[in-house]
């Protein structure tokens, strides 16, 4: 029973749900922090309609992460809750995992009560509980059983059955060690291949990044014989680290990962993404970590990573936009699946500064031709709400001159607004005067700094530093006593100064 | 008689500039042996007219002789009246002339052989001007007389009264051919000072006058160059040169401490915060002061790695610092913020300490600074912007457009500003802001880097031979490290460093001078 209770209470704070509530809407910057810190934010509310069927989505994945991918969509999509939280239940229902189950009927009871399944089926789940109990002591007995013959072999299977078990009952914590623990009875390198990716699984779900990436480069490193095996597993390798990337910030090399990819990867690795969701986040972290010539190189002319972007041609279409400086198109693809991306498990933190970076990157790009370019003219491409409203999208105060002034600031554009004209003036400040200004501003530092560094030798020579009161008190009793000049007295008192 | 003593008196006339006809060493002799003649008593009859020999004296060539009679004839003018100050040395008076036209023109070279005759002259006189209030002619006084002596880079109390004297007589600019210089060193115990010169050498640093044992200067002690700095501070305040200012202060709050933080030193700090915001809009978080060792800890242990941006300010100092200065950092953090409501709030909230602390006359100048900042901060986001969207982007003390347009008309005037404004031909037609990078044209540029560089050339000479001469007086010569680094007697010179500390303590000056130098 006390495993049953640490099991609830582990459910408590499931990982996804920190993680996403950590992020608050995707304004969490602190990616890489984001991971263990559990703190209970607001959900990302999404209210508009994605573009995918729920279904046809659904059916991409296999294993565990369905389960996740639709209790995400269910509690932050207002649109989809309904049904995505049955499936989720109906999902649940089929695993062993009770905790899921009583977090999917209870957000599905939180929006619609008067589902059949918004009532929690307590006598399946006292069965299950049950079964799941006897499970675990009887692989627990087994392996105990294994241990004490030495057989090595065994002892690896019955660690991976009760990490297998363990898993499917949504323990991760002893999943992991369970898994981690057959590394010593493995005794060829496709064993720990198998291993390290049961281990690299239950650490994406747990959203353990690091260790995902540790893991990755274990598995690089192995030299499996078969080449065909070596062949099947890097697709994955590479998905896998390009995940743990995506997650702790690192855009750039994100993509690398990704668009290093072998389209071989198929639906085999559907228990974490699919092919779709590779090209996706390949794509997205490419358009905002790399310059025009870089897209048009590494990802538009990328033989094997057009495969991927064949499955989202959206996506494809975005970048070659961008790459032909075709920037509304872009940005107005890239707006009209933020919903959809919102609701990607993996996505969802990174939306909305994937979108930032390449809304800036667009703007900087569009500027490097122009020496003045009118407000007018930008507000066509980067205003991308409806035409009545560009009207007064030239306005000091309207949003997208605010987001120029802050970009201005902040020093990611090197040019300056001119409220006369309305136009964007790019700064051409003379290099030769500020080289000067910056040398004879550092020579005037060091000077200052030789100063004072001469001043502080010779005050502490001279015995002249600052030091407790006592000390002087004595001196000065000293000084009483002995002679003293009547005038140099005369000033130890003036009133009235003025500073 | 008379004649016979006037031989005397003048027999060691100042040599020119580069003779060569006495050696240095005869020289030398000379003027030991006139100083011995003149101090004896009785030299001259005390009733004698003061007038008689100094009209026949030149001060410039006579230094010597004539500063004895001067001071003879004001001993006995103090002893037939009674009184410190007898009125003939009072400003008008017959000695005041005669004081007034020595400091003016005396001869530095032989003045070096009784040097604390001269300041204690320069003191009298002083003080004579003081209590006939008119602090502006003593501060006139001792100003050439310091500047005619031509210490260089030498601090001491002639220094800390000449800035008194300035603060007192608000002639502020009067003082700074003085405070400009570069002071870097303090009279010392004589005993570890080896030099082969001799004192009326040409070429002899002026270093070698700096013991406690030839008078320079009064007793020092902490107290007097850390006044001494801030109030070379509040002159540059006064006049608005913050650069100057910062630095001055920045001497003050990085002096060292043993265990101790001088109610100087906090004081400094406060103004320190406050010049930093009117001069540069933000605190610069003592850059210039980090990457600087405690010279101390260094001398007293050589093979302590000494990390390179150890700050030169101690964390127990920066403690203190900052739990006193809390009002001042919060105004600060909100003006470096941008955050006017609660700039105003707090300054609003710290009255009763801005007046304690005798700092209201700044604070008030920091709402101007605001919108100083604000507008030349505009300058780098906007290139033309008309006067309501620079009211609405500013505070505080404008009202309307009009208001506003003509406080940045001062700016521009000033120079803060590097803008032109125009105001457009329709009636009531708003005025246009153009804010330009950088127009100055390009003679006037350069003409303006030509008159930098000359400048930073005097002053790095200037801390070039003050390096030098710091090295020789702390025996810090290479071979000399290397040799004592190898006999392991660190420990025994790092006493004798502590110990000639102690000698310093003391002095005239009351603890509470502070509250009345604001």
């Amino acid at each position: 029973m006390d495993l049953l209770q640490s099991d609830i209470a582990e459910a408590a704070y499931p990982p996804y749900a920190t993680q996403t509530a950590a992020a608050a809407g995707g304004m969490d910057m602190e990616i890489s922090n984001g991971n263990t810190t559990a703190s209970t934010g607001p959900f990302v509310r999404v209210d508009d309609a994605p573009k995918f069927e729920l279904d046809s989505y659904i059916a991409n994945y296999t294993g565990r992460t369905r389960f996740n991918r639709l209790y995400l969509i269910g509690t932050c999509s207002t649109y989809l809750s309904v049904e995505a939280l049955k499936a989720a239940v109906a999902e649940a229902k089929s695993g062993k995992d009770l905790s899921r189950y009583e977090r999917a009927v209870q957000a599905l009871a939180e929006v619609a009560p008067g589902e059949a399944e918004a009532v929690f089926d307590r006598q399946w789940a006292d069965r299950l509980q049950k079964v799941v109990k006897s499970e675990t002591d009887r692989l627990e007995h087994e392996l105990r059983g294994y241990k004490n013959n030495l057989i090595k072999e065994s002892i690896r299977m019955g660690n991976e059955d009760l990490g297998h078990h363990y898993h499917q009952t949504g323990e991760l914590g002893s999943a992991f060690k369970a898994y981690s623990r057959m590394r010593d009875f493995c005794t060829t390198t496709s064993h720990i291949a198998s291993m390290l990716f049961k281990v690299i699984s239950v650490s994406i779900e747990r959203a353990d990044w690091l260790s995902v990436q540790s893991n990755v480069h274990r598995l690089r490193g192995l030299q499996s014989k078969p080449d065909d095996e070596q062949a099947k597993n890097a697709p994955k390798i590479s998905a896998a680290l390009g995940l743990a990337q995506l997650n702790s910030g690192s855009y750039l090399e994100a993509a690398t990962s990704f668009l290093a990819t072998e389209p071989t990867l198929g639906d085999s690795y559907n228990e974490v993404l699919s092919s779709n969701d590779v090209a996706v986040y390949g794509g997205l972290c490419a358009l905002a970590s790399m310059d025009r010539n870089e897209l048009q190189r590494r990802v538009l002319d990328n033989s094997s990573f057009r495969n991927f972007l064949e499955l989202e041609p959206h996506i494809r279409r975005a970048i070659s936009f961008f790459c032909n400086s075709k920037f509304r198109p872009c940005l107005e693809i890239l707006e009209a699946y933020r919903a959809d991306y919102l609701l990607d498990i993996h996505l969802q933190r990174h939306v909305q500064t994937l979108y930032t970076r390449i809304r800036t990157k667009s703007i900087q790009q569009y500027l490097v031709p122009f020496n003045r370019v009118s407000l007018q003219s930008m507000a066509k491409i980067f205003v991308l709400e409806t035409p009545a409203n560009q009207s007064n999208s030239t306005d000091l105060n309207s949003a997208f001159v605010q987001e120029l002034i802050g970009l201005i600031q902040d020093g990611t554009l090197d040019s300056r607004i001119d409220l006369e004209k309305h136009v964007l003036v790019s700064n051409q400040g003379d290099k030769r005067i500020e080289l000067q200004e910056a040398t004879l501003g550092s020579l005037q530092n060091y000077v200052n700094e030789a100063h004072l560094r001469l001043l502080r030798a010779n005050v502490v020579s001279a015995g002249l530093e600052v030091r407790p009161l006592a000390d002087d008190r004595r001196a000065k009793m000293e000084e009483r006593g002995g002679k003293r000049s009547t005038i140099g007295n005369l000033f130890s008192r003036v009133p009235g100064m003025k500073p | 008689m008379m004649s016979d003593i006037l031989t005397r008196l003048s027999a060691v006339p100042s040599r020119p500039h580069g003779a060569t006809e006495t050696t240095d060493e005869t020289y030398d002799r000379q003027l030991r042996d006139l100083v011995t003649y003149l101090k004896q008593p009785g030299l001259v009859p005390s009733t004698t007219d003061p007038n008689e020999y100094l009209q026949v004296l030149s001060p410039s060539t006579h230094s010597l002789s004539f500063l004895y009679l001067l001071r003879f004839h004001i001993q006995q003018a103090q002893k037939r009246t009674k009184r410190d100050i007898p009125d003939v040395l009072q400003p008008g008076g017959i000695l005041w002339k005669w004081a007034v036209r020595f400091l003016r023109s005396f001869d530095p070279i032989q003045i070096r052989y009784s040097i604390h005759e001269w300041r204690q002259l320069v003191e009298v006189v002083a003080s004579a001007a003081l209590t006939t209030s008119k602090s502006f002619l003593a501060l006139k006084v001792t100003r050439d007389a310091l500047e005619q002596l031509g210490l260089c880079g030498i601090f001491t109390s002639t220094h800390l009264l000449l800035v008194r004297l300035a603060l007192l007589s608000s002639s502020y600019t009067y003082a700074l051919p003085i405070t400009n210089q570069l002071l870097y060193h303090f009279p010392t115990d004589a005993d570890h000072v080896h030099h082969g010169y001799l004192s009326c050498s040409e070429h002899a640093p002026t270093t070698t006058l700096v013991t406690n044992a030839s008078g320079i200067s009064s007793k020092l002690t902490h107290r007097d160059h850390l006044q001494y700095f801030l109030y070379s501070a509040m002159i540059y305040m006064a006049l608005k040169k913050w650069d100057e200012a910062c630095h001055c202060l920045n001497a003050v709050i990085t002096s060292p401490t043993s265990n101790a933080v001088s109610k100087i030193m906090v004081e400094a700090y406060k103004k320190w915060i406050l010049v930093n915001l009117l001069g540069y809009g933000k605190v610069i978080s003592c850059s210039i002061v980090v990457s600087l060792h405690d010279v101390g800890a260094w001398l007293i242990d050589l093979n302590a790695q000494i990390p390179p941006t150890s700050k030169m300010i101690a964390p127990h100092v920066m403690r203190v610092y900052q739990s006193v200065a809390r009002p001042y950092i919060s105004v600060a953090e909100a003006f470096e913020k941008g955050e006017l409501q609660k700039m105003i709030t707090e300054i609003d909230l710290g009255q009763t300490m801005w007046q304690a602390d005798k700092n209201t006359g700044l604070v008030s100048q920091l709402f101007e600074a605001y919108d100083k900042f604000v507008i030349v901060k505009l300058g780098k986001t906007f290139s033309a912007l008309t006067m309501a969207d620079v009211l609405q982007r500013t505070s505080s003390t404008a009202q309307s457009p009009l208001q506003i347009e003509e406080f940045v008309a001062s700016l521009v005037m000033s120079g803060a500003l590097r803008a032109n404004l125009s105001h457009t031909p329709h009636e009531n037609g708003t005025t246009m802001l153009r804010l330009s990078l950088g127009s100055r044209s390009d003679t006037c540029r350069q003409e303006h880097i030509r008159a930098e560089l000359i400048r930073a050339r005097t002053a790095l000479n200037a801390i070039a031979q003050g390096v030098t001469q710091t090295d020789q007086t702390l025996e810090l010569s290479r071979e000399n490290l290397q040799f004592l680094a190898k006999s392991q007697k660190w420990s025994g010179n790092s006493d004798k460093i502590s110990s000639s500390g102690e000698a310093g303590g003391g002095g005239d000056i009351d603890e509470d001078i502070m509250g009345d130098g604001q």
